[in-house]
């Protein structure tokens, strides 16, 4: 028996892991992957741009590692992307790291959609800055998107390319700042700084990207928590008082195994925590555990993902720097109901493409040609593409859902999740107002050419909503504290808790929300282990 | 009879080969300034058979091979170029998707080459370790955006 057991080794787990581990509770974290090598990583060999067709690719459906689940995403527009490895979805993400604003948790209040979160911004402002410190954030501040933001070290190049896309801003008038990234321009508690790798959505080699693995973990680690790495947990079992009491797992080699628990804390993410819940069924639960509301696996938002490239005539330089990094834009991201529709999206800039994804997509779109024409007008692209990400806010829906699939199953036999997903009227309104500002300052900047699409299919990296935080249990699986309204020694760490999306990447955020929940269960220790 | 079976099958086999350098450097030639090599000049057979590409890939090139005998009587890389795109564009429909993914191919092996790579002003080396240099750029621009004051809701 120990005392406390985590699922998951991703963003969040590792964050309560760690601030669990100041205590003398006896602490076990058991994670389905590996830990990662960095100089493995494809940075650090020639054909860095293959592989992350393969072993590194965003979707587990491609990669196909002994890690990764199968996940049935064919009823929904936008394919999950994700990571299953000690740092979890860490190592691929970009590092792209803004907060949620004020007006994020106040939805209902301000915009008369959806629902209010039962925590606020200026509850998880120390933890913010908290996790900020953990895990090395650059950025500027005074950033008038913001209250303020202290503690950053200074901003990511922003190149040749950064600089063209901001004064295409200010041409429009338009809100634009360095981005906030979880990669560190300056040495920082023993991690050297970034030296323009480019891929870091396929692990960063440098350490410069702030990934679990190497932020929070070798903390962790060092004040005693175990981590027990290819373990997949099937189900969270529950004693006859309903309490949870452990779990089973599959062992590395595919032995089922069991560890009993006094406090069960899921950190799996918005499709692997409803997945988790669902598997866990008995008598007292037959409808998943933790699912009394009927919750689990409802209203999961995914941020449907524009995007618009533009194609300047002068040289940029644009395919070097960090590839998620460079300079945002919340111009659009407050409700103005004049545009249509509620909520908002970040316009997000992104480094532009290597050689071969150049040559590739060129192709692809007819642009770059079999024969003498190939050469000039790939020369007409590479370094001279700019990407612009539109992060749109979805609602809310209980539609939009992750359930078990009838007959797909992982490698250990457990029913894998199915997304059923589709765009709301709102969400479309916007993801068009988006591409079209999009075009629009790509204009402003001197693109002489743009192509824009969306909703983009891999991107479904930000998996929210799945297992609700609030106030009325007939309404949410946790309360504001992340724990189970039906299982009262049951607390879910990651975005599945989230009550609405927000427009921005969420890692900073929903990091915030597993220290204030840590926080709360330090506070209050023996009334939650007794 | 052994012998020369064996002789006619290296014979084709070696004709196809010239086929598919002949395709390559239709899908890329050389740069007319000489600075880039052919797509048929990067080891793109070297890259085929460490990929495990060369079954469909040589069949694709095989029915090329057979098109240029059907029409022409002469194999595909000593035809003049006219009658190659000819060849090429009566199999576009049937071999598309074949088209389609050897161009990929083509293009990832291409993109690795050193010479490319210099000649298009990318290093030609891993990006770790040595990483590569950014201009900081110039953050005065931002001053009209601060100066216009805080965009976020008060809640």
């Amino acid at each position: 028996m120990i005392d406390v057991l985590i699922v998951g080794a991703g963003a969040t787990g590792a964050a309560v892991a760690w601030s669990l581990s100041s205590t003398s509770l006896n602490i076990m974290c058991l994670e389905q992957g590996d830990r990662m090598e960095a100089s493995e990583y494809p940075s650090t060999k020639r054909n860095w741009e293959i592989l992350r067709e393969h072993e590194y690719h965003v979707s587990p459906n491609v990669r196909k590692l002994p890690a990764d689940y199968p996940i049935n995403d064919k009823g929904s527009p936008i394919a999950v992307a994700n990571f299953n490895a000690v740092g979890g979805s860490t190592i691929l993400y970009s590092g792209h790291f803004p907060r949620f604003h004020p007006s994020d948790f106040r939805v209902k209040s301000l915009d008369g959609v959806a629902d209010d979160w039962p925590i606020n911004y200026r509850q998880l402002e120390p933890f913010f800055a908290l996790n900020d410190k953990m895990m090395g954030v650059s950025g500027l501040s005074g950033d008038p998107a913001y209250p303020q933001i202290d503690g950053l070290l200074p901003p990511v190049a922003l190149g040749r390319m950064g600089e063209v896309m901001g004064k295409g801003f200010n041409k429009l008038g338009w809100h634009w700042w360095p981005s906030y990234s979880a990669i560190i321009t300056r040495t920082y508690n023993g991690r050297e700084k970034c030296i323009n790798l480019g891929p870091c959505n396929s692990g960063c080699a440098q350490g410069a990207k702030g990934s679990v693995d190497i932020t929070y973990w070798p903390h962790a680690l060092r004040n005693g928590v175990k981590l027990k790495t290819r373990c997949r947990v099937r189900e969270v079992t529950v004693n006859p008082r309903g309490y949870a009491d452990g779990v089973i797992y599959f062992d590395e080699t595919g032995v089922e195994c069991r560890q009993e628990a006094r406090l069960v804390i899921l950190a799996c993410n918005g499709v692997g925590t409803p997945r988790l819940l669902l598997n866990s069924r008995s008598k007292q639960f037959p409808d998943g555990l933790a699912n009394r509301s009927g919750l689990v696996g409802k209203n999961l938002m995914l941020h449907p993902l524009g995007y618009v490239e533009g194609i300047f005539k002068e040289p940029l330089d644009s395919h070097l720097g960090p590839q998620g990094c460079c300079i945002f834009s919340h111009e659009f991201y407050e409700t103005d109901k004049s545009q249509g529709f509620v909520r908002g999206y970040t316009m997000h800039i992104l480094r532009g493409p290597g050689p071969i994804e150049t040559a590739i997509s060129g192709y692809m779109r007819r642009e770059i040609p079999w024969g003498v024409n190939h050469h000039k007008e790939f020369a007409a692209r590479f370094g001279r593409t700019i990407g612009l990400a539109i992060i749109v806010e979805d609602l809310p829906e209980p539609h939009n859902c992750v359930t078990l699939d009838d007959d797909l199953t992982d490698s250990n036999g457990i029913p894998a999740p199915k997304i059923t997903y589709r765009l709301s009227e709102n969400s479309k309104k916007m993801l068009a107002h988006g591409i079209n500002r999009g075009r629009e300052v790509m204009d402003a900047a001197g693109s002489f050419k743009n192509i824009a699409f969306g909703p983009v299919r891999n991107t479904g990296w930000h998996l929210m909503g799945t297992a609700r935080m609030g106030t009325d249990p007939n309404n949410s699986v946790v309360d504001a504290w992340g724990r189970s309204h039906d299982v009262k020694n049951l607390f879910i760490v990651d975005s599945s808790i989230f009550v609405t999306a927000g427009g921005v990447n969420p890692a900073s955020t929903m990091q915030a929300i597993a220290l204030y929940i840590a926080d709360y269960i330090k506070e209050n220790l023996n009334c939650l282990l007794n | 009879m052994a012998i020369s079976g064996r002789q006619g099958e290296d014979d084709k086999r070696e004709q196809e080969r010239e086929t598919l350098i002949s395709l390559l450097n239709i899908i890329i030639p050389p740069s007319e300034d000489g600075r880039l090599p052919g797509a048929g000049a990067v080891g793109f057979i070297e890259y085929m058979y460490k990929e495990n590409l060369d079954a469909w890939i040589m069949a694709g090139v095989q029915s090329i091979h057979e098109e240029a005998l059907g029409r022409y009587g002469a194999a595909f890389h000593n035809l003049e170029e006219t009658r190659q795109r000819r060849i090429i564009e009566a199999l576009r429909t049937r071999l598309f998707r074949f088209f389609s993914q050897l161009t990929m191919e083509v293009i990832k092996c291409y993109y690795q080459d050193d010479r490319v790579l210099l000649a298009i002003g990318a290093e030609p080396r891993a990006p770790f370790p040595l990483g590569f240099s950014l201009p900081d750029g110039d953050l005065t621009l931002l001053d009209e955006v601060y100066e216009r004051g805080k965009i976020y809701r008060d809640v």
